[in-house]
């Protein structure tokens, strides 16, 4: 993980014609400001209604179709000619390729500092991946590699580099305590990369991440997204004897509010305007509503295109 | 172990179960953790644990160390327990035992300090959110703020504490009504307003309830929700004529969130009779005693920001987006002011009132003791009109109150006996229908729908 510096971009450059000046991937960031259901179906576990996870790292995800079409019928909505030019319709491609939103800062509770936000190098590394397709780092522009941050090399399992804000200092040890968990904290969280994190985003709450940011390992980072989501019982009630209905319990695993993803938006080769149509649809809509259980209050997420 | 297990400053320090390496660093008591959730859901002490003894003060210093005042609580806990284990004919059991409570009192009295700056970042993000949310969605959002004028628990029965769960948000530790329960209550409202109207009254709000809150087909069964509410009258919407029998609601009901800072109190229930209850003894006797249980509360006062959004719409519904809104408000307004949130309602928890206002009364059940022209009523005539009394005197003031009041008023004050014969010879009913009084009369009467026979 650590020489990942090294690696050099995808050489997938979209438009084979050098003359043009290729449009670049852009990154869609997602903060869920209320708990996200994004189902992954019915389960015979303990949890009847799961939320859609990556197969081999148990991370959660937002697929690129549920994203593609909450910004279709964001756009549809509006006019439905734009929505059919950007996102295609019967006999006539999309202009857009959506990707998978990819998670990058999930909130844990602390014992210090109330909660913190914790990250790890494969995400940090998605991340960096992701920005270098796009136009930001592009190797035409120069120093561009300072706009960007360095992922910093995975710390060992039960250790972490740690913000001030949630780290602990007493009988000489220091750690962080997620959960009931101790990490020990070997460093401090890389300031390049808590400064490049915060200034993705205005939320109120993204900003008090200062001094909240947690790089665990890979691992350990796993251990939390799978198993710290929200899971809230329901169940429905009789109107006529308010009481509850049999066999109508259920409980509901959600992505809690205050997680960030990220996705990448590319315009493929014969989008033109398009592009600008969806921009302006992000720009104009900084709240937009994806995953299940709208109805009571699910999954509205903060969106910026940057 | 066995020696260390004798001693019992060693024994208290390892009461609160964690890993040693957790232990050093947020102490035995966990008094560095600062997130009330964290405290309460995983640093929680255990009644049994460690101790061979049962610890009966357990559940409520749990509670005490979350909420707002619980430090300096828990420090008059101590003191308390120490001053009554010196006090005079104190058995050196009993003595060394409320020593021992003591120490764990004044333990658990150092909590981790709140961020009072998580407060404000949170409720400028509640703001925030419902200015983005216009943005997004223009015309097609209604908020605003209520504020609680009793106490307030949600999610009591759930949590580690045994039914003395409370709704906090994980990350703040911060109470808040979720999405699913402002939803909830606002359903229930319009499915009693729709069972209690009639006419055209009836299908007008049938129509609003089943676009704003959807419907399944067991919903509109006999037994279900609509069924019940609407009856032979659910045919006819117009929503439903147009052939569909399941539909997502159109309107998203968001999580309500402290708009000023909140309160965490604590309080309790008191079972007068346990063993009666657990049916032990036949008769409820007032020589036993009483089991006081504790959970936590939110404080009357607090303001909370309400947001219905609609994310879905469709040309040619019956209804315009602005009526189909203004329902839903009017829903959550009812709900809130007239049956609260949450639970134990029917004890006067849960109440609000529309806006940021000040709270009437800083008590629980406040929301009990608000006086309408009913309540008032209510009052002054209960027992009093019986066929002895002059108590037509009573009716002109009684057909002044609403239909609501009315109804109320009607069946505590008119004696049961009477309400059960509902004859025209009767001379109570006379009374309604003849005399200086009668137009009142007959019209409470018609109003109520009662024919005498």
């Amino acid at each position: 993980m650590s020489d990942t510096q090294q690696n050099q971009p995808e050489t997938n450059n979209p438009n084979p014609n050098p003359s043009v000046k290729p449009m670049q991937t852009k990154i869609l960031y997602l903060f869920t400001r209320t708990p996200l259901h994004v189902g992954a179906g019915a389960s015979v576990g303990a949890i009847d209604q799961p939320i859609i996870r990556e197969r081999h790292t148990g991370f959660p995800v937002i697929p690129g179709s549920s994203i593609k079409g909450v910004l279709r019928d964001a756009m549809s909505r509006k006019e439905q000619q734009d929505a059919d030019r950007v996102f295609g319709k019967q006999d006539a491609a999309g202009a857009i390729a959506i990707g998978e939103a990819k998670i990058l800062a999930f909130p844990v509770r602390s014992a210090k500092g109330s909660f913190a936000f914790i990250t790890c190098p494969l995400a940090l590394e998605r991340l960096r991946r992701a920005i270098n397709n796009s136009g930001e780092q592009s190797s035409a522009v120069p120093n561009s590699g300072e706009q960007s941050f360095k992922v910093p090399s995975e710390p060992d399992d039960m250790t972490c580099l740690a913000g001030k804000a949630v780290t602990l200092e007493r009988n000489n040890a220091k750690g962080v305590v997620l959960e009931e968990y101790k990490f020990n904290v070997k460093g401090d969280f890389p300031q390049n990369c808590e400064d490049y994190l915060l200034d993705l985003l205005e939320d109120a709450v993204w900003k008090v991440a200062k001094g909240r940011l947690v790089l665990l390992s890979n691992g350990d980072f796993a251990h939390f997204v799978r198993n710290a989501c929200e899971v809230s019982q329901h169940v429905a009630i009789k109107p006529d004897t308010g009481t509850a209905r049999p066999g109508a319990l259920f409980n509901l695993e959600a992505v809690p509010a205050e997680t960030l993803f990220f996705a990448p938006l590319t315009p493929l080769m014969r989008c033109n305007e398009e592009w600008k149509l969806l921009e302006a649809l992000i720009n104009n809509n900084p709240i937009l509503q994806f995953g299940g259980d709208s109805t009571t209050g699910l999954g509205f997420c903060s969106v910026k295109l940057a | 172990m066995r020696a260390a297990l004798k001693n019992p400053r060693i024994m208290e320090a390892t009461m609160i179960p964690m890993s040693k390496d957790v232990r050093e660093l947020i102490g035995p008591w966990a008094e560095q953790v600062d997130n009330r959730a964290l405290l309460y859901e995983k640093y929680a002490l255990p009644k049994v644990w460690g101790e061979p003894r049962k610890i009966d003060n357990a559940g409520r210093w749990n509670v005490l160390r979350i909420v707002t005042r619980g430090s300096a609580l828990l420090s008059e806990d101590a003191q308390r327990l120490r001053s009554e284990a010196n006090g005079p004919n104190v058995q050196p059991e009993v003595a060394e035992k409320k020593r021992t409570y003591a120490r764990i009192a004044e333990s658990m009295a150092k909590v981790g300090k709140f961020d009072t700056d998580l407060v404000q970042a949170w409720n400028e993000n509640a703001q925030k959110f419902m200015d983005d949310l216009r943005k997004s969605y223009p015309e097609r959002l209604v908020t605003f703020e209520a504020t609680l004028q009793s106490r307030l628990m949600i999610n009591m029965a759930g949590g580690v504490v045994e039914n003395a769960g409370i709704c906090l948000d994980r990350c703040f530790g911060l109470p808040f009504l979720p999405g699913s329960a402002v939803k909830g209550i606002a359903r229930n409202q319009a499915l009693w307003e729709i069972k209690r109207a009639s006419g055209q009254e009836k299908k007008k709000l049938l129509d609003a309830a089943l676009l704003l809150f959807g419907y399944a087909k067991p919903d509109l069964s006999r037994n279900g929700a609509f069924g019940w509410a609407a009856g032979a009258d659910l045919g006819n919407t117009v929503t439903l004529t147009r052939g569909t029998n399941e539909f997502k609601g159109l309107a998203c009901f968001l999580p309500a969130y402290p708009t000023t800072k909140p309160k965490l109190v604590v309080d309790l229930v008191n079972s007068h009779y346990p063993n009666y209850y657990k049916g032990r003894h036949p008769n409820a006797s007032d020589n036993e005693e009483p089991r006081p249980n504790y959970f936590p509360a939110v404080e009357s006062g607090c303001s909370f920001g309400f947001a219905v959004v609609l994310t879905r719409w469709f040309n040619g519904l019956p209804l315009s987006e602005e009526e189909i809104l203004g329902h839903a408000r009017k829903w959550i307004e009812n709900a809130l002011t007239k049956n609260g949130a949450g639970a134990k309602t029917a004890a006067g928890y849960g109440w609000f009132q529309v806006g940021r206002t000040a709270p009437t009364q800083a008590q629980p059940a406040a929301g009990m003791n608000k006086a309408t022209p009913a309540d008032a009523f209510i009052d002054q005539w209960r027992g009093k009109l019986n066929t002895k009394d002059n108590f037509p005197a009573a009716l002109p003031a009684m057909n002044q109150l609403d239909d609501d009041g009315l109804k109320r008023a009607f069946e505590a004050v008119i004696p049961e006996q009477e309400r059960r014969r509902l004859r025209r010879k009767n001379p109570y009913w006379q009374s309604f229908t003849s005399g200086r009084h009668a137009e009142a009369g007959k019209s409470i009467l018609k109003r109520l729908n009662l024919q005498l026979t």
